[in-house]
């Protein structure tokens, strides 16, 4: 099962990863529908989890990182504009990450016979 | 089965959130879009790559021209031709301030509904109408019949700056761009004309016809003149006393008074805003003979709104035939305020009122109006205004012979008026000379004949030079005003405005005046023997009375005094006031501070506050008869009133309306005296900057976090270190022209205009502190120590 998981997120990952590289920010959604398609997870609350965690590891992982590259001052800008602070403003993307892996596994569960 | 339900539930939703993010919801941009790591706000950080060493554009004649940043990220363009050098800023330019660029010159030309919907609309179809846009199309079609060599050098800066635009991905698009959601557009010359007439509409637009008229319709003749004398003397004008003007002078008539023509009654609304008071300037120049080092010394702070990202962009740029420094325009080629090895230069506004309002009879439906009693055309201007996310508006706009027509209205009815403003006429002079000229100009001689190119705005020239020289022009095309004329809304007719310009070997200048220094700050261009009649603009001789008796007594100057001239925070005319009245104030603590006050309008002064208040409640009372009706009045000079107290406490002015008694200026006193003390003890144990409150806004007012507020730095509109709310000193430069150039600079902001960079703001803490950085002229790249990155030819690096 963990295999499996660990599988389908790092197709999730990868394939996200070049899509929102081409300009397609939602990059996620395509790669967590294929990766269900290549590697089942069985039932729903196993697909919406890994799908999740998924999406939501690339936006988390990759804003991190950029973060770290000198993004502070905008970062804190950024959220000043949305009244919030630099934290919740470096979540929230990951989260519409994680919800679009989530909603998109499930999607790639489709099987028309 | 219920697998397959699940999964259509999840493509709909899918679909259903990528839709939803990838869009703005109102005001809220686009979500999906603008926190995705790929394409979002975190691409708008500033990255190790930013500041490391980067290829230049493909553009360049020349590949071995380099760009060295430095620690303030200032560019020192060094290229071997003009065009490269000009290429160069344009890239650069657009690189760090291309939205900056973008928006303002979208504002002049009134196409802001574009990128922000309807509620812009009615802001468009006045800035069309103000015919800023039009001018531009007219200029530039001018260069380029006309002046072919500086069109090609517009055109070279234009290359730079879309060769910058032409590579850049969605995600890299400045972060403006994203949250209003829209692209930058290419550059073109008619946008660096645009941002020209900008300028123009920013320094040069100021009338008060309508409320003089007002005034003098509420007042009647007697009383409006005596408060609002048409020529306001100033002991210290631009070009001083001691310049004989012997020049045959050119007839000027006298204009007809401006009530003859029936008027609808008192004028309730204008029919655009004014920009906020406080744009000017301080300039001056000093000989060597009162500097201690015997060289020259020159400053120069101009004012205008203060804004992020900064107005001025700070540049460097050295060809085999010049070396130049100092600020520039992003949008406009060549160092608009700065030195080179030779001269520098910096300016202040003229503010000579070069907009006249008149009345016309017009027949929109023959497109036909009338002037000096004869019928002419008018030509339909069609605006086509376009709206995001709805139709575009049309407006048809006529234009006369003399500019636009415009509905006026009253409370008793409507009527039309030509605007005639000076900066709609064609070039007669290749304005796009006139920066490059003094940039590459080696005398003083050179310098005065660079600007006679510029137009408008007029702007007062202070020159000074190595060689000891130092001058001052009043530069612009200036009207040749019947006496009399443009006060006022008068009737359409030759006689009522000007008909030619003061040739420009007639405007006034001088060089090396015996007094040893000029100076200006916006204040009276001459004095009574100039022979010819113009309205100076809104300002009185505060600053300048300051900046002159500092000058004029100073002796064994140094930079060091130019910089403390700037930050200087005396205001005169408040310390005058309250010396004035101080003898009618009752006796009390508050009298007591204010027999001490010292006239100064540092950070943490009290006082000021309680003096500020006093001279607006003063003001409120003595002129409550102008509060008639809905159109802000123009106050009366409070230098008049305090020659007014003086001479007749008992003038009809100092009488409230509202009461059957004759007050006289004590009774007024009085009052406003208790109301000022009590509303100053409300506010607490406040200083002066915090009751100023000054700040320094993104340009789009709404960004609030991308803008500096709290200021805490001293100084009031009519001291020399003029900051008021969110206008003051964009710009300081204080040069000695020694051996070599040695030259200090600052403004209230920084280098870079993307809110990500510690460059945007990074040099805002000096200006606040009062202090400036080195510019150091420098021959080589190899000079400039401490440099962030270079930006050069691939191929000279692989080694």
């Amino acid at each position: 099962m963990l295999i499996s998981a660990l599988k389908h997120m790092a197709i999730t990952i990868l394939l996200g990863y070049l899509l929102m590289l081409m300009g397609f920010w939602w990059g996620v959604a395509p790669g967590a529908a294929v990766a269900s398609l290549l590697v089942p997870m069985g039932q729903r609350r196993f697909t919406l989890i890994t799908g999740f965690v998924g999406g939501l590891l690339l936006w988390l992982v990759w804003s991190w990182l950029l973060y770290q590259d000198g993004g502070q001052l905008i970062t804190e800008r950024i959220a000043g504009l949305f009244g919030i602070g630099s934290a919740l403003m470096l979540l929230i993307g990951p989260f519409i990450g994680g919800i679009l892996g989530a909603v998109s596994a499930l999607a790639g569960n489709l099987r028309i016979k | 089965m219920r697998q397959n339900i699940s999964a259509i539930v999840g493509l709909l939703a899918v679909v259903a959130i990528v839709i939803l993010l990838d869009r703005p919801l109102g005001s809220i941009p686009a979500l999906g879009p603008l926190l995705s790591p790929s394409e979002g706000f975190l691409q708008n950080r500033e990255s190790a790559k930013d500041l490391s060493d980067q290829s230049l554009p493909p553009i360049l004649e020349d590949s071995t021209s380099i760009v060295v940043f430095d620690s303030l990220l200032i560019p020192h363009i060094f290229a071997s031709n003009d065009e490269d050098a000009f290429r160069l800023q344009g890239f650069i330019e657009a690189k760090y301030r291309i939205w900056q660029m973008d928006f303002i010159t979208r504002v002049a030309a009134g196409r802001v509904s574009e990128v922000v919907g309807p509620r812009a609309i009615d802001f468009d179809i006045k800035q069309r109408r103000k015919g800023m846009a039009r001018a531009a199309e007219v200029s530039v079609a001018k260069w380029e019949e006309s002046y072919p060599e500086s069109y090609s050098n517009v055109q070279a800066y234009v290359d730079g700056v879309n060769a910058y635009i032409d590579q850049l991905q969605p995600k890299d698009y400045p972060i403006e761009y994203k949250i209003m959601g829209y692209a930058p557009e290419r550059w073109s010359a008619l946008k660096s004309a645009l941002f020209f007439k900008h300028m123009a509409d920013v320094l040069c637009s100021r009338e008060a016809d309508f409320e003089l008229t007002n005034a003098r319709k509420i007042l009647g003749p007697k009383i409006f003149d005596q408060l609002y004398p048409d020529k306001i003397l100033t002991p210290e004008p631009v070009i001083p006393i001691e310049k004989v003007y012997d020049f045959g002078q050119m007839d000027q008539q006298t204009g007809v008074e401006a009530f003859e023509q029936p008027m609808i009654g008192l004028y309730d609304e204008r029919p655009f805003e004014h920009y906020p008071s406080g744009i000017g300037s301080n300039n001056w120049a000093v000989s060597p003979s009162k500097v201690k080092s015997g060289h020259a010394l020159m400053a120069n702070d101009p004012h205008l709104p203060l804004r992020l990202p900064s107005i001025w962009y700070l540049v460097h740029i050295k060809t085999p035939e010049y070396n130049v420094f100092g600020v520039s325009f992003p949008g406009i080629m060549g160092v608009i305020l700065g030195f080179n090895e030779n001269i520098s230069w910096g300016v202040t506004n003229v503010g000579h009122d070069v907009l006249d309002w008149l009345e016309v009879l017009w027949d929109p439906k023959n497109s036909t109006y009338t002037w000096d009693s004869t019928e002419q055309k008018v030509d339909w201007r069609i605006e086509e205004i376009k709206v995001k996310g709805e139709d575009p508006v049309i407006d048809s706009v006529a234009w006369t012979a003399y500019g636009p027509i415009w509905n006026i209205t009253s409370a008793e009815g409507a009527t039309s008026a030509i605007m005639r403003w000076a900066a709609h006429d064609v070039p007669e002079r290749d304005e796009m000379s006139v920066f490059p000229g003094l940039n590459r100009a080696t005398s003083l001689k050179e310098a005065a004949a660079a600007v006679q190119g510029l137009h408008s705005p007029a702007q007062n020239f202070v020159m000074a030079s190595r060689n000891g020289d130092i001058g001052m022009r009043v530069q612009g095309k200036l009207p040749l005003r019947p006496k009399g004329s443009g006060r006022m809304i008068s009737p359409a007719g030759s006689r009522y405005t000007w008909q030619e310009f003061i040739p420009q070997d007639q405007v006034p200048e001088i060089y090396n005046p015996r007094q040893a220094y000029v100076a200006s700050a916006n204040q009276a261009s001459t004095d009574s023997t100039y022979p010819y009649y113009y309205i100076n603009g809104d300002f009185r001789d505060a600053r300048a009375l300051t900046i002159n008796q500092t000058l004029r007594n100073g002796k064994d100057l140094s930079k060091k005094d130019m910089m403390a001239l700037q930050l200087n925070n005396y205001d005169i005319e408040a310390h005058s006031f309250i010396k004035t009245i101080i003898d009618l104030v009752p006796e009390s603590t508050e009298r007591s501070l204010l027999e001490t006050w010292d006239g100064m309008y540092n950070a943490q002064c009290k006082t000021c506050i309680l003096v500020e208040i006093l001279k607006e409640e003063i003001q409120e009372l003595v002129y409550d008869e102008l509060q008639d009706g809905d159109l802000e009045f123009k106050l009366p000079s409070l230098w008049r009133l305090m020659e007014l107290i003086e001479s007749d406490k008992k003038h009809k002015i100092f009488d409230l309306r509202t009461t059957p008694e004759q007050e006289g200026f004590e009774s007024l006193l009085h009052i406003a005296w208790e109301k000022s003390v009590s509303e100053w003890q409300s506010l607490g144990d406040i200083e002066w900057y915090q009751y100023r409150k000054s700040s320094i806004p993104h340009i789009v007012e709404a960004f609030s976090s991308f803008g500096a507020h709290n200021i805490t730095a001293g100084g009031t509109g009519k001291a020399p270190n003029a900051l008021r709310k969110s206008e003051g000193p964009s710009w300081r430069l204080v040069v000695e022209l020694g051996e070599k150039m040695d030259a200090m600079g600052v403004y209230p902001g920084g280098q870079s205009g993307h809110a990500g960079s510690k460059y945007y703001d990074n040099m805002l803490e000096a200006w606040q502190n009062g202090t400036y950085y080195p510019l150091n002229l420098s021959q080589e790249p190899s000079e400039i120590k401490g440099a962030v990155f270079t930006m050069k030819s691939e191929t000279i690096d692989a080694d």
